[in-house]
C-alpha cells in the first residue's frame, strides 16, 4: 500500500474511464430499476391497453419494503464501547474520552444534519445494496481566525482570540457525509483499498467562486452544472472539474492516512468469479422488479375492469324493446313499459375476482421475498397466538440480522476514520456533548491523549420496544434462574450502565453498614464540636461579653475567661473555650474507646450463670 | 503473582469497594470536613478575606501549626502559584 507512487493526471483519467466501464452495468441498474421502483416511476411498465393507460395505478410496495429494511436497522441510541490500551489509568481516562468522542460525533452529527447521515446511509444500504460514507474535515464550517487590525489594542485582539478559540472548538469540522453509492467507484479489485472515485455535479458559479484559476474547458454559463471527479488513494488525492484539475499541485499529498470512505456492503448480493458488481451490490428491490410491476399491473386491470363491471346495469328484452322510453328509477317511481318487454339485470363476470385472486398471490412473493406482514406490524393469515407472531417475527427478522451487524460494524469504522481524520489533519480543538443513557458529558477533547489504532465497538439499541422489554423478561428469568449472573444480565441492557449500577448498589450497600455509619458519626460528631468551638471563638472575637468582676472570677475558678481580660494569676486567658477531648479518627486514643464501646457490659465469668432468664 | 480467577475477581471486588469509598467520601464525609473550615467560619470565600479577616482566623484557629487554617492557606496559596506557572509556561 505504502508503495503506491503518486499518479499523473493522465493515469487517474485512464483509470476513471476503467472504472466507468467497469461500473456502468450497476449505476444503470440504480437508476433504472432501483431507484425507479422506489420512486414508483413505472407506469409506463405496466403495460396496460392504450385506452386504459392513463388509469394505471402504481402501488406503493416498493417504498413500504423499503423503507420496512430502513426502519428495521438499528440507528438510535447508539453506544460506543472503547478498548483500553493497557492496564494504567491513563489508559483509562483515554479509552474513556474516546468514548466521549465516539458518542459526540454521533449525536452532533445527528443534530446539525437536517437528515441524519445514518438514515440516508440505511436507505441506500437496502435500496443498492452498499452504504457509503465520507469522513472529511470541512474548513468552510470553522470560523475564521481574526487578524489585528490597525490601532486595534492588544486587549482587544486578545478578547476576539479567546472568542475565536471558543467559537472553533465548538464547531463540527467533521463531516459524516452518506454518499450516494451512484456516486462512488471504488477501486473494483480491491473494494476501495487503494484508490476511490466519487463523481457529482456542482455550479460553474460554485467552482468559479472557489477556483479562479479553473479554466472551464467546456465553456459552459454560470447556472450550468459542471461535473466533478475527486479522486482518492491512501497518500494522494486530486479533483477534476470537467476533466480539469484544480488543485494546485494537481495530484496533492493529504495527511489522513487513509481514504476517507467507508463502504458497507448488505450481503444481499453475491461475490461472483469474475467479480461482477451487478451481482455484488444488490438491494430488496432488483430481484422482484418483475414482480412488483405485475402487482401493479393486477391491482389496476382489476381496478379499470371492476370501475367498468360493477355498477348495475341490464337490457330490456321483447318485441316492442325499442319503444321503451326514459325508466324512472326514482325512488317510489313507475315507468309504464310496452307490452311484452322486460327488463334483465346483467351480472358482472368474473374475471375481477380471478385478478384480485391473482394480485393477492403477487402481493404474497413480494411481501415474502423482502418483508412479510409480521414485521410491518400487519396481521399473518392462519396465526392465531401472541406466541406463534413472536415465533413469526423473529424468523422474519432474521433476514436483518447480518446486514444490521454489518452496518454496526461500519459505523465503528466511520468513526474511528473521524478520529484519524481529528487526530491527523483538523487544527484545533474540538468540543463534544451529548446524553444518552449511560451519559451526559460536555467535554474538549484533548489531541494528545488519542493514540492511534484507534478502534471502538458501535451498538445501537433495539428499534422496538417490545423486544427491548421481552428481552428484559428473558434476562429476569435467566438471572431467577441462576443461569447467568446479575452484572451479566445488566451488560446486556442497552439503558442500563453496569458499572455505575454496581457502584451504586456498593455505595448503599456502604451507607446502610452499621460500621460505616458509627464511623460516620463519630467523624460528625468531632467535626461540630470543632465547628461550634470555632463559630464561638469567633462570636467572642467580634463581640466580646462584659468583662465579669474579679471577685465573681475568683468565687468561680473553672470559668471561661472573656478575651482581653487577665487571668486571676496574672497569665493570658485563651481567646476560645477548650477544645473538646475527642480522640482523633484512627489514634491509638480512639480505637481504645472504640473497643471500650464493643465490648460486652456483662463480665464474662458471670454468663450462663443466670439460669436461662425469662421461660 | 499468577493471577487467577481468584485474584482477578479480589481485584474486582477490591476495584469497586474503592470506588465506593470514594464517592461515600465525597458526598458524606468531604461536606462534613468543610464543616467548621475557616471559610465558613468567616462565612467569606478565602480570595475574598481581608487583612482583618486573616487577623481575626489567626485568632480563632491559633497560630501553632498545623491547623485547620494554615491547611486552607497553603492548599490556596499553592494553587496560585500553579496557575502562575501555568500562564508563564
Amino acid at each position: 500500500m505504502n508503495k503506491l507512487g503518486k499518479p499523473t493526471i493522465d493515469e487517474i483519467k485512464v483509470l476513471h474511464a476503467k472504472c466507468l466501464e467497469y461500473y456502468q452495468p450497476l449505476f444503470n441498474l440504480y437508476k433504472d430499476v432501483d431507484e425507479k421502483l422506489y420512486e414508483l416511476d413505472f407506469k409506463g411498465a405496466l403495460n396496460l391497453p392504450l385506452e386504459f393507460k392513463d388509469e394505471g395505478v402504481v402501488l406503493p410496495t416498493a417504498r413500504d419494503m423499503v423503507d420496512t429494511c430502513v426502519d428495521h436497522t438499528d440507528i438510535a441510541n447508539a453506544r460506543v464501547y472503547v478498548n483500553r490500551k493497557g492496564t494504567t489509568d491513563i489508559s483509562e481516562s483515554e479509552a474513556n474520552m474516546m468514548r466521549k468522542f465516539y458518542l459526540g460525533l454521533i449525536h452532533r452529527t445527528n443534530v446539525e444534519s437536517t437528515i441524519s447521515p445514518w438514515r440516508v446511509g440505511a436507505k441506500h444500504y437496502w435500496m443498492h445494496g452498499m452504504a457509503c460514507f465520507k469522513t472529511v474535515w470541512d474548513a468552510d464550517r470553522s470560523p475564521d481566525k481574526p487578524e489585528q487590525k490597525k490601532g486595534e489594542s492588544e486587549d482587544n485582539y486578545a478578547a476576539g482570540l479567546d472568542k475565536w478559540r471558543s467559537d472553533y472548538s465548538a464547531t463540527m469540522p467533521i463531516v459524516i457525509q452518506a454518499v450516494n453509492p451512484g456516486c462512488i467507484m471504488p477501486d473494483p479489485y480491491d473494494i476501495g483499498g487503494r484508490f476511490l472515485f466519487e463523481t457529482d455535479e456542482v455550479l460553474v458559479y460554485n467552482v468559479k467562486e472557489r477556483f479562479p484559476r479553473w479554466g472551464n474547458p467546456q465553456g459552459r454559463s454560470l447556472e450550468q452544472k459542471v461535473t466533478r471527479t475527486r479522486f482518492w488513494t491512501p497518500k494522494y488525492r486530486c479533483e477534476l472539474y470537467d476533466g480539469e484539475p484544480v488543485l494546485k499541485g494537481d495530484v496533492i499529498a493529504h495527511d489522513y492516512g487513509f481514504i476517507p470512505y467507508v463502504i458497507i456492503d448488505t450481503g444481499l448480493g453475491n461475490v461472483s468469479a469474475n467479480n461482477n458488481p451487478t451481482t455484488r451490490y444488490v438491494g430488496v428491490l432488483r430481484y422482484i422488479a418483475g414482480l412488483l410491476v405485475s402487482e401493479s399491473s393486477s391491482y389496476s386491470l382489476s381496478d379499470i375492469v371492476l370501475k367498468r363491471t360493477s355498477f348495475p346495469w341490464g337490457t330490456i328484452e321483447g318485441d316492442n324493446a325499442a319503444q321503451v322510453g326514459t325508466i324512472d328509477i326514482g325512488f317510489g317511481k313507475f315507468t309504464k313499459m310496452p307490452v311484452g318487454t322486460k327488463l334483465m339485470p346483467q351480472y358482472p363476470q368474473t374475471v375481477a375476482q380471478e385478478l384480485s385472486r391473482h394480485l393477492g398471490v403477487t402481493a404474497g412473493y413480494v411481501s415474502a421475498h423482502i418483508a412479510p406482514n409480521v414485521t410491518r406490524g400487519l396481521g399473518e393469515e392462519g396465526v392465531r397466538s401472541g406466541v406463534d407472531r413472536r415465533l413469526l417475527l423473529s424468523e422474519a427478522s432474521a433476514r436483518y440480522i447480518y446486514s444490521n451487524e454489518a452496518f454496526k460494524n461500519g459505523a465503528a469504522k466511520v468513526l474511528a476514520n473521524c478520529a484519524r481524520v481529528f487526530k491527523n489533519v483538523v487544527p484545533g480543538e474540538l468540543r463534544v456533548w451529548a446524553r444518552t443513557p449511560r451519559d451526559e458529558f460536555d467535554v474538549k477533547i484533548d489531541k494528545n491523549m488519542m493514540k492511534e489504532p484507534f478502534t471502538c465497538y458501535v451498538e445501537f439499541a433495539p428499534f422496538s420496544e417490545e423486544d427491548e422489554y421481552r428481552r428484559h423478561d428473558d434476562l429476569e428469568r435467566l438471572m431467577k434462574s441462576g443461569i447467568v449472573t446479575r452484572s451479566w444480565a445488566r451488560t446486556q441492557m442497552s439503558n442500563v450502565d453496569p458499572e455505575a449500577m454496581e457502584l451504586e448498589e456498593e455505595v448503599e450497600r456502604l451507607k446502610a453498614s452499621p460500621a460505616v455509619q458509627q464511623v460516620i458519626d463519630q467523624y460528625a460528631m468531632s467535626k461540630i464540636l470543632e465547628a461550634v468551638a470555632k463559630r464561638s471563638a469567633a462570636e467572642s472575637v467580634d463581640n466580646a461579653p462584659p468583662p465579669v468582676p474579679e471577685q465573681l472570677m475568683q468565687m468561680m475558678p473553672g470559668m471561661p475567661v472573656q478575651p482581653g481580660q487577665a487571668q486571676p494569676g496574672g497569665a493570658p486567658r485563651a481567646m476560645q473555650p477548650p477544645i473538646p477531648n475527642v480522640a482523633p479518627l484512627g489514634s491509638a486514643q480512639n480505637v481504645q474507646n472504640e473497643l471500650a464501646k464493643q465490648r460486652s457490659a456483662t463480665p464474662m465469668t458471670q454468663q450462663g450463670q443466670g439460669g436461662g432468664g425469662f421461660r | 503473582m499468577k493471577e487467577t480467577n481468584l485474584t482477578k475477581a479480589v481485584a474486582e471486588l477490591v476495584e469497586i469497594k474503592l470506588k465506593a469509598l470514594d464517592v461515600i467520601m465525597k458526598e458524606l464525609i468531604e461536606p462534613l470536613a468543610d464543616v467548621g473550615s475557616p471559610e465558613r467560619v468567616l462565612g467569606k470565600k478565602y480570595e475574598d478575606w481581608t487583612e482583618e479577616d486573616f487577623l481575626k482566623a489567626s485568632q480563632i484557629y491559633g497560630t501553632s501549626e498545623p491547623n485547620a487554617l494554615s491547611d486552607l492557606i497553603a492548599r490556596r496559596e499553592i494553587a496560585k502559584v500553579t496557575e502562575m506557572e501555568k500562564e508563564i509556561l
